[in-house]
């Protein structure tokens, strides 16, 4: 118990004085999520509007398919993106393993579904009346896919920002395809699971408390969101 | 003779035309305007109208319009 | 040639046919109500005029285009209509973007986008909100936006589905007065849906009745109130005597009604045998308390069973074999001293009755018929 407290004040020193190696943890893992939602976002809202907009078989089946998704576990995707991009995968001459940029890759992979399905149903959740509305003003159909688009912009927010969320917290694939290297591929998560095995707990609660306020930053924002 | 219409006009009939259907019936008021009223031909029969019968012209308040200079 | 012309245009839906045969002609410069109670197909027919559905089968023609020719067509002709919707709804977005929202698509940009936005939340009396989300407006107000989004556009055809239907009677009438303000200062072709015949008569140049999915009857619409093609026309353009009955005799045009024993004469190309209703307005009928003898045709002892004043004017009901609705001065009234149970004299004459028929206009599948 002594040790537990004595490890969290040295933690909350170690945030207060922005100790190098926490900042430069935790800025490397908030730049590596956020590219991942980014760059999934802008993949993922475009198909998210065709699967919407267009009518085409099997498409019930592909919704269901991505929901269940969801919770797809990210030592599987972990697992999946090694196998492509180790040395002697298909991949592999690109030399990506153990990068920042495996990680964003695995990353994207992971929020997909989530981002697929939310943002899809945030488009469901458009007034049909609108699109009528945006037709009748003389929309094409992509200008009435932009006017859906905006009107549920919030909606489509909440989803990236979700999305940004579950990548920030997972640790399988930044372990697996990160490989957890100092100063080159170790994020929050990799690095709380690396201390805490070597029994250094200051430096875990530390990074630990910083996720926890990102989640909780997220989480504010994404409640002023919805409150709109 | 006690009726709704609000406008029961004294007149003569001046002049009875007979069309295929309905008859045009002049009549002549004592100022020396004239009304002119399209009824059915059987009614004109019926009436026995001829010029100089003494006849009414009746006519609903609702009917009337009214034109100025 | 008719600005918009639809040709044996039909709409199935679920196995029901939504409208039946529809042939109108709209011109240039027109403003045409589709009058008729709800659900008789008025949205569907405004949609498919604005090109939003297609028509099971038939065509429609734009300014002589065929507009199912292309995507392209259609969305080129559909940018020359604007259509305000039923229940408007508002982008989530300031009054200012709701309205420049579709001048942009067509590419409007910078000082002459601005000008022209101003100058419609001006026409339309929103100034004041401006910056306001549109989500936070009124039901007028909304409509009032709706408007404005239309006719930013200077589009050639203006189609308004209800204008008023969903609004309080204040933002009503102030919404009519804006649509007549719009017909008089921009002299669009206006196509309109209402259920209101009375706001049709005010605002239109011709009515059409859309009974049932079907176009029953167009013109102006005092030819519609006074001579009425069918009974259901009579009954929702609100004709109050309306009797059934059947022609017994014709002779030179003047034809007998029978109904409930009583012989009504009328004038009517109508043969014998057939099944007809006779129309009579109740401005038309004169009562006395004697028996007369005049020209009128028809002339019937009955018993007043109601008096109710209107304005200037009493509506007294009678009962002669069959119902009649009359309307006297209330000064006659007075001084005739009429009264509920008393036995009175009507008569109108034969050219006041409009004979209509009685069984609705069945249009046969080939039969064309421009209305």
């Amino acid at each position: 118990m002594i040790e537990l407290w004595n490890g969290l004040l040295k933690a909350v020193e170690l945030i207060v004085t922005l100790d190098p190696e926490v900042m430069e943890i935790a800025g490397r893992s908030l730049r590596i999520s956020v590219t991942s939602a980014i760059l999934a976002s802008l993949i993922c809202v475009p198909l998210a509007s065709i699967i919407h907009f267009r009518q085409f078989r099997g498409k019930r089946f592909l919704i269901n398919l991505i929901q269940t998704f969801y919770s797809v576990p990210t030592v599987a995707i972990g697992l999946f993106v090694f196998v492509f991009i180790s040395r002697a995968g298909p991949l592999g001459w690109l030399g990506l393993l153990f990068s920042p940029a495996a990680i964003v890759i695995g990353q994207m992979l992971l929020v997909t579904p989530i981002l697929l399905g939310l943002v899809i149903s945030a488009l469901r959740g458009v007034d049909i009346t609108l699109i009528d509305t945006a037709r009748s003003l003389g929309a094409s159909s992509f200008q009435t896919t932009l006017v859906v688009l905006r009107e549920a912009r919030f909606a489509v927010m909440v989803a990236i920002i979700m999305a940004f969320g579950r990548a920030i917290s997972e640790v399988g694939i930044s372990l697996m395809i990160g490989g957890n290297i100092r100063g080159y591929t170790r994020v929050i998560t990799t690095a709380i699971s690396l201390e805490t095995s070597k029994g250094d707990l200051e430096l875990s609660i530390a990074l630990g408390i910083i996720l926890i306020s990102i989640a909780l930053v997220v989480n504010i924002v994404l409640n002023r969101i919805q409150q709109r | 003779m006690k009726i709704s219409a609000r406008n029961v006009i004294r007149g003569k009939v001046k002049k009875v035309v007979h069309g295929a259907v309905n008859s045009e019936v002049i009549i002549s008021l004592s100022g020396g305007d004239e009304i002119t009223s399209i009824i059915t031909k059987i009614s004109a029969q019926n009436l026995g109208l001829t010029e100089g019968k003494d006849v009414y012209a009746v006519i609903k308040a609702s009917n009337v319009m009214i034109a100025i200079d | 040639m008719a600005l918009i012309e639809t040709i044996d245009m039909w709409q199935r839906r679920d196995g029901r046919d939504i409208l039946r045969n529809i042939n109108l002609r709209i011109e240039r410069g027109e403003v045409f109500a589709l009058i008729g109670p709800t659900g008789a197909g008025k949205t569907t027919l405004l949609r498919l005029i604005d090109l939003l559905d297609e028509p099971t089968s038939g065509k429609i023609y734009f300014n002589g285009v065929d507009t199912a020719e292309s995507p392209a067509v259609r969305l080129g002709v559909r940018r020359r209509m604007a259509f305000v919707l039923q229940k408007p709804v508002v982008f989530n977005l300031s009054v200012y973007d709701n309205i420049a929202y579709a001048l942009r698509w067509r590419g409007m940009r910078g000082s002459k986008l601005r000008e022209k936005v101003e100058h419609i939340i001006d026409v339309v009396g929103l100034s004041d909100y401006h910056g306001r989300n549109a989500r936070n407006l009124s039901g007028g107000e909304v409509q009032r936006v709706a408007i404005a989004r239309a006719i930013a556009l200077e589009p050639e055809v203006l189609l308004l589905d209800e204008p008023t239907a969903n609004l309080d009677p204040l933002s009503a009438a102030r919404i009519e007065e804006l649509i007549s303000s719009i017909i008089r200062q921009y002299a669009t072709t206006i196509i309109m849906a209402t259920h209101d015949l009375l706001q049709g008569q005010r605002l239109a140049d011709r009515v059409g009745v859309l009974m049932d999915g079907e176009l029953l009857q167009a013109g102006s619409a005092r030819d519609v109130f006074a001579s009425p093609r069918n009974k259901e026309v009579a009954e929702f353009v609100g004709v109050e005597n309306i009797i059934d009955g059947v022609i017994t005799s014709s002779e030179d045009k003047i034809v007998t009604i029978e109904s409930q024993g009583r012989s009504i004469e009328a004038i009517s190309d109508y043969l014998i045998g057939e099944k007809v209703c006779a129309c009579i307005r109740p401005e038309d009928i004169t009562l006395s308390l004697t028996r007369i003898s005049s020209s009128a045709r028809n002339f019937f002892e009955g018993e007043i069973t109601w008096l109710v004043d209107v304005g200037p004017l009493t509506r007294v009901e009678i009962q002669c074999g069959f119902p009649l609705v009359a309307l006297v001065t209330k000064r006659s009234a007075e001084e005739m001293k009429l009264a509920r149970g008393q036995s009175i004299f009507v008569s109108f004459k034969a050219t006041a009755v409009h004979v209509t028929k009685l069984q609705k206009h069945k249009i046969k599948n080939m039969e064309r018929r421009i209305i």
